[in-house]
C-alpha cells in the first residue's frame, strides 16, 4: 500500500535525523535516543520490506478526506482564534458553525438548535470552570477591551 | 414544544452569558480611604491603586509540592493584607523554568506573581538556554529556607562525615550520592562538598524529593544530600543525618552537627520566595513585600515552618538581590570547574 | 483499630463521601481533565472543614475520578483519566454494539470491587506492601517498566512490527524535552517552549479522541449516532451475574492494580493495562478480547481503581506518594495539619483510620453512584455525531489548556490529532504509542539511575539481573513474551469440536 511505504520512509528519515541529533547529547542523555531512533530505523524496514509484498485498498476513502479536513481546519482555525477572540466567543462560533455545516440538512431548525446547543455548553462550562474552579480560561484581546 | 423548548435553552444561555461577562469585574473592590489630609504620592502612569483586582499566584511546579502548600498557607493573609482575591494556579514543566519564562513575558503590573526558588532561578540559566536569565527577574521576598543536609540509612556503617569521607578516598566514585535533578541545589551541594574534602562521588538523580527519599529510605543509595523538612521527617528512623549545611546549628535537629563545625565550608539551601518581572514598578514591589513578610512575622506561620524542618526567613527585596547576586559568583565559578557553564 | 468505625457512621460523612465520588466521576470522565486535577480543584473547598471530613471527601473524589475516566473510555473511546486507557479496548466497542450499558455497569462493579480490596489492602497489609516498595530501585522500575512494554505485542495482534514502530514512536517523543537524568535539552531544535517535553495526557487526548472522532465524521451520513441507547430491563442483574462467575479475574486484576499502585511513580497508568494484558493471555478465548467483551472492560476497571488503595499505601505510611493524585492529597494533609510519615499513625491514628474506613464506604456506594450516573451521560451519545463531535473536540480542548494553563498544550493536541490520524489508518495502535510514551521515561531513568550504580559499585550484573526483584521481573517478562509460543502449544492438545 502507497500509504504505508510514505510512512515508512518518513519513519526512517526521522530515526536518522534523532539519531545523529543525539550524538551532540551527554554519554547518558544519548543513550535511549539512540536506541529508539536505532530501533525505529530497524522496524521501518521491515515495514516497508512487508508491506511491498501486500496488496489491498487504500486506507483513505473520499468520505475520510471530507471529514478530516472538515473537522481539522474547522478545529485549527478555532484553536488559533482562541487566544485572540477569548474563549466564550471561539467556543461559541465553533460549535455553532460546525454543527450546523455538518449537519445532514442544514435548516434554519438546524440553525437555531446549533445556536441553542452552542451557547448552553459555553455557558455552562464557562461558569464552571471560572467560578466554581477559579480555573482562568484564555481570554481574548476582544475580552480585556472590558467586555 | 420542541421550539420553545429551544428558544427557552436559548433566552437561559444569553443570560448565563451576560452573567459570565458582568461577573468579570473585580469582586472585592477596596473602598478608598476618605481623604483627610491627601498627601501626593507619586502615582505611576497605569496604576492609580494598587491592588485593585485579583492577584494570581502562579505555582512553577504541581500541585501538592511544598510550594503549593506554601502558597495556600499565604493565601488568607494575602487576601487580607491586600484586599484583592488571590487566585493560585499552577504552570509546572521543565523544573521551573516553563513559568519562570512567561514570567520575563508577563504585564509588570504586579497582578500576576510567580513563586522562585533559589538555586533554581540561578543555576538554571547558567547551565542551558531555558527562555530566561536571573537578572530578568526581580524578587519581591524570600520566606522560607530549606537547609541541605547528608543523610545515609540508619543501618549504614557510615556514623559520621569524616567515615564517608575516609572511605571516600579511598574508593573513589564508589559511594553513590541521591539528589534531585541535575545541576540543582542537591547536585551543586555535592560538587562544592567534593571540592572542599578533595573527594569524588557518584551523584544519582532523581525526577524529585520524593523519589530521592525513597531511595535512602530502601537503601537503594549510600547517601543523600536532602531537603531539612524530609530529614526531619525520617531522621532517627530509618535515616540518620551526618550533618546539616547551615551556618548554626538547625533547631529542629540540635544534635546534628554543621559542615562548618567539622570545618567544611558549606552552607547551601533551597530557598522559596516570590518574584515578579524586572521592570515592576518599586512601590507595587514594596505592596507585596511588605504583605509578603508580614505574614512572615506571624508567629504561628513560624512555628509550623519549624516543626516541619523548615526556616522562616524574612528577606525583603534588596535584601534578596544581594544574596541572589552572590550566589551567582559562588555557582559561576564551581559551574566552570566541573565545565557546565554554558559558554 | 475497630473503635473508629463508629465515628464513620455520621451521617454528614455519607453525605461527604457520596458528594465526593459525583464531583470526583464528573471531573474524571471528561478527557483531559485527570484526577489529580479533580483533587488539586477540589482542595480548598475543604479548608472550611475539619482534617477528617476534608480527607474523607478527598478520597472519595479521588475513587470517583478513577472510576470516572470509564465513562468517556465506553461511551466516545477517549480516557478520561490515563487510567481508563485499557477500557477504551473492549468498552468502546461495546458501545458501537449497542451494549453500552453493560460496559458502564461492569466498569462500576468492577471499579466497586477492585477499590474494595485496594482499600482493604491498604488497611490491613499495609506495612508487609510497604516493604516491598521500597525494595523497587532503579533496576526494578526498569524491568517494570519493560514488562510493561511487553503489551505492546498483545496490542498489535493484527501486525507486531506496526506496533513495535508505535512504541518506538511513544518512546522517542517521551526524549522531547529536557532529559530526566543529566539535564540535556533534547529534540527541541531551538524552540524553548519544547523544553518542558510532551504531556503525557495531551498525547493522551489526541491520539486516542481525535481520530475516533473523525471517524464519526467519516460515517455520518451512514451512521447518524454513535449507537442507540435503550435501557434494557434487567441488564445490570445479568451482567453481575456473568462477573460474578469469574472471580479468578476479579481478583488477579486487584492485585495487579494493588501492587503496580503501591509503587511509586510506576504510573497508576499502566495498571489497567497490565491487567488487561493478563487477562487476555489467560483467557480461553484471547481473540474476542477488543472486539467488545465485559471481561476485557472488569479486567481494567477492577484494576484501576485497587491502584487508588495502592498509591495511598507508601503515602501514609512514609510520607511518598504512589501516584500524583496521591501527591495532591500529601498537599492537602499537610495543610490540614498532619504530617504523613513514619508518624502519622502514632500521631493522628485516629484520622487515619476513619479515612481508610470511608474508602471502604466509598468503593461500595461507587457502585450505585457509577450506576445511576453513568446512565445519565450515556444519554449523550444519542446525540446526532453533527453535534457531539464539536461538543467533544470543545472539552478536549478545555482538557488540554486546564492541564499547564498553557496554550500550547493545546496545539500539541491538535498535532497530536493529526498524527494520531494518520497512524491510526495506517493500523498502528494508539496504545502502543501511549505506551511507549509512559512507559519509556521510566524504562530510561530505571536505566540509567542503574548505570550510574553500576558504575560505583563496578558490575553491571550485580545491578541489573542479581537482586531478587529484578531476577522475577525479568522472568515474567520472558513469561509474557513467550507466552503466546505456549498457549499455541497448548491449545493444540484441547480436542476441537466441543462447543463453549
Amino acid at each position: 500500500m502507497k500509504a504505508d511505504l510514505v510512512a515508512g520512509f518518513v519513519f526512517i528519515f526521522v530515526s536518522v535525523v534523532m539519531y545523529f541529533e543525539s550524538l551532540n547529547y551527554s554519554e547518558l542523555g544519548s543513550i535511549f535516543p539512540k536506541i529508539g531512533a536505532a530501533g525505529l530505523f530497524l522496524f521501518s524496514i521491515i515495514y516497508i520490506a512487508t508491506s511491498l509484498r501486500e496488496k489491498g485498498e487504500g486506507y483513505f476513502s473520499k468520505d475520510s478526506v471530507e471529514a478530516f479536513v472538515f473537522t481539522f481546519v474547522a478545529t485549527i482555525v478555532y484553536v488559533g482564534i482562541l487566544p485572540y477572540l477569548g474563549f466564550l466567543l471561539s467556543g461559541f462560533l465553533y460549535i455553532t458553525l460546525f454543527s450546523y455545516m455538518a449537519a445532514p440538512s442544514r435548516t434554519k431548525r438546524v440553525l437555531l438548535a446549533s445556536i441553542g446547543f452552542s451557547v448552553l455548553i459555553n455557558a455552562l462550562f464557562y461558569s464552571v470552570f471560572r467560578f466554581i474552579f477559579n480555573v482562568p480560561l484564555p481570554s481574548g484581546l476582544l475580552e480585556s477591551l472590558g467586555l | 414544544m420542541r421550539k420553545e423548548l429551544l428558544i427557552l435553552v436559548v433566552l437561559v444561555g444569553i443570560g448565563l452569558l451576560i452573567a459570565g461577562c458582568a461577573q468579570q469585574q473585580p469582586k472585592a473592590t477596596p473602598t478608598p480611604a476618605p481623604a483627610a489630609t491627601p498627601t501626593p504620592t507619586p502615582v505611576t502612569t497605569s496604576v492609580a491603586k494598587y491592588p485593585s483586582k485579583s492577584i494570581t499566584y502562579i505555582i512553577p511546579f504541581n500541585p501538592g509540592g511544598q510550594s503549593d502548600i506554601e502558597a495556600r498557607r499565604q493565601q488568607p493573609y494575602l487576601e487580607k493584607y491586600l484586599g484583592v482575591p488571590i487566585i493560585i494556579t499552577y504552570k509546572p514543566g521543565a523544573g521551573g523554568a516553563v513559568a519562570w519564562a512567561e514570567l520575563t513575558r508577563t504585564e509588570p503590573d504586579g497582578y500576576t506573581i510567580y513563586g522562585i526558588n533559589i538555586p533554581h532561578i540561578i543555576l538554571q540559566p547558567l547551565v542551558k538556554d531555558v527562555g530566561y536569565t536571573t537578572d530578568q527577574i526581580k524578587p519581591v521576598a524570600l520566606f522560607q529556607r530549606t537547609p541541605i543536609g547528608l543523610a545515609v540509612p540508619i543501618d549504614s556503617p557510615f556514623n559520621s562525615v569524616e567515615d564517608i569521607i575516609e572511605y571516600a578516598k579511598e574508593n573513589p566514585g564508589k559511594i553513590t550520592v541521591g539528589g534531585s535533578g541535575t545541576y540543582t541545589g542537591h547536585h551543586i551541594t555535592l560538587l562544592q562538598f567534593e571540592k572542599l574534602t578533595g573527594t569524588k562521588f557518584t551523584y544519582v538523580p532523581f525526577t524529585g524529593a520524593a523519589p530521592q527519599m525513597q531511595a535512602i529510605l530502601g537503601g537503594q543509595v549510600d547517601a543523600v544530600f536532602a531537603n531539612s523538612n524530609d530529614l526531619v521527617k525520617y531522621s532517627g528512623k530509618q535515616i540518620k543525618v551526618l550533618a546539616i549545611a547551615t551556618e548554626e546549628r538547625f533547631p529542629t535537629l540540635p544534635d546534628v552537627p554543621t559542615f562548618k563545625e567539622l570545618g567544611i565550608d558549606l552552607v547551601e539551601s533551597i530557598d522559596r520566595g516570590v518574584g515578579v518581572p524586572k521592570n515592576t514598578p518599586d512601590d507595587i514591589v514594596k505592596v507585596l513585600e511588605s504583605a509578603f513578610l508580614k505574614i512572615t512575622q506571624n508567629p504561628d506561620v513560624r512555628k509550623t515552618m519549624e516543626e516541619e524542618g523548615f526556616v522562616p526567613l524574612s528577606m525583603g527585596s534588596k535584601e534578596a538581590k544581594a544574596y541572589i547576586n552572590e550566589k551567582v559568583k559562588v555557582y559561576k565559578e564551581i559551574l566552570k570547574e566541573v565545565g557546565a557553564l554554558k559558554s | 483499630m475497630f473503635e473508629f468505625v463508629g465515628a464513620l457512621l455520621e451521617p454528614h460523612h455519607f453525605a461527604l463521601i457520596i458528594c465526593g465520588l459525583i464531583a470526583g466521576a464528573v471531573v474524571g470522565c471528561l478527557p483531559g481533565l485527570t484526577a489529580t486535577m479533580a483533587l488539586a480543584l477540589l482542595v480548598p473547598f475543604t479548608f472550611a472543614m475539619d482534617p477528617t471530613s476534608g480527607l474523607i471527601i478527598l478520597g472519595a473524589v479521588y475513587v470517583g475520578a478513577i472510576y470516572g475516566g470509564c465513562i468517556s473510555a465506553i461511551l466516545i473511546g477517549t480516557p478520561g483519566t490515563p487510567s481508563a486507557i485499557a477500557t477504551t479496548f473492549d468498552g468502546y466497542p461495546l458501545t458501537k454494539k449497542g451494549m453500552a450499558e453493560h460496559a458502564l455497569v461492569t466498569a462500576a462493579f468492577g471499579s466497586s470491587i477492585g477499590g474494595l480490596i485496594g482499600a482493604f489492602g491498604l488497611l490491613l497489609l499495609s506495612p508487609i506492601l510497604v516493604s516491598i516498595a521500597l525494595k523497587f530501585g532503579p533496576p526494578e522500575y526498569f524491568w517494570l517498566a519493560v514488562l510493561g512494554l511487553t503489551v505492546i505485542a498483545t496490542l498489535s495482534s493484527k501486525s507486531l512490527i506496526k506496533g513495535l514502530i508505535g512504541g518506538t514512536l511513544g518512546l522517542l517523543m517521551g526524549t522531547v524535552g529536557i532529559a530526566p537524568i543529566g539535564g540535556d535539552v533534547r529534540f527541541t531544535f531551538g524552540f524553548t517552549e519544547l523544553q518542558a517535553g510532551f504531556d503525557l495526557i495531551v498525547a493522551l487526548i489526541g491520539l486516542f479522541c481525535l481520530p475516533e472522532v473523525i471517524e464519526m465524521m467519516e460515517r455520518r451520513k451512514v451512521q447518524l449516532r454513535i449507537a442507540e441507547y435503550k435501557k434494557k430491563k434487567g441488564v445490570a442483574l445479568a451482567v453481575v451475574k456473568q462477573l460474578l462467575k469469574k472471580p479468578i479475574l476479579l481478583i488477579r486484576s486487584a492485585v495487579i492494580g494493588l501492587i503496580v499502585g503501591i509503587i511509586p511513580g510506576a504510573g497508576g497508568n499502566i495498571a489497567g493495562l497490565l491487567s488487561y494484558d493478563i487477562a487476555v493471555k489467560s483467557s480461553k478465548e484471547p481473540e474476542k478480547f477488543g472486539t467488545g467483551i465485559i471481561e476485557g472492560v472488569a479486567a481494567s476497571e477492577t484494576s484501576n481503581n485497587a491502584e487508588v488503595g495502592g498509591s495511598l499505601v507508601p503515602l501514609l505510611t512514609l510520607g511518598i506518594p504512589g501516584a500524583p493524585p496521591a501527591a495532591v492529597m500529601l498537599g492537602a494533609l499537610m495543610i490540614h495539619g498532619l504530617r504523613p510519615g513514619p508518624d502519622l499513625f502514632s500521631v493522628s491514628g485516629d484520622i487515619v483510620y476513619t479515612f481508610m474506613y470511608s474508602l471502604i464506604i466509598a468503593n461500595i456506594l461507587l457502585f450505585f453512584v457509577g450506576f445511576y450516573g453513568a446512565r445519565i451521560f450515556a444519554k449523550l451519545i444519542s446525540l446526532p455525531v453533527y453535534a457531539l463531535v464539536p461538543f467533544i473536540i470543545f472539552l478536549c480542548v478545555i482538557g488540554s489548556y486546564s492541564i499547564r494553563n498553557n496554550m500550547l498544550d493545546v496545539y500539541a493536541m491538535v498535532g497530536f490529532g493529526i498524527f494520531g490520524y494518520f497512524t491510526k489508518k495506517l493500523g498502528i495502535h494508539p496504545g502502543t504509542i501511549v505506551l511507549g510514551l509512559i512507559l519509556g521515561r521510566i524504562a530510561e531513568i530505571g536505566f540509567v539511575q542503574s548505570i550510574l550504580l553500576s558504575k560505583a559499585i563496578g558490575s553491571y550484573w550485580a545491578v541489573f539481573i542479581a537482586r531478587p526483584i529484578s531476577a522475577i521481573l525479568i522472568i515474567l517478562c520472558a513469561v509474557m513474551l513467550l507466552w503466546p509460543v505456549f498457549a499455541g502449544y497448548f491449545k493444540k492438545e484441547i480436542p476441537t469440536g466441543e462447543g463453549d
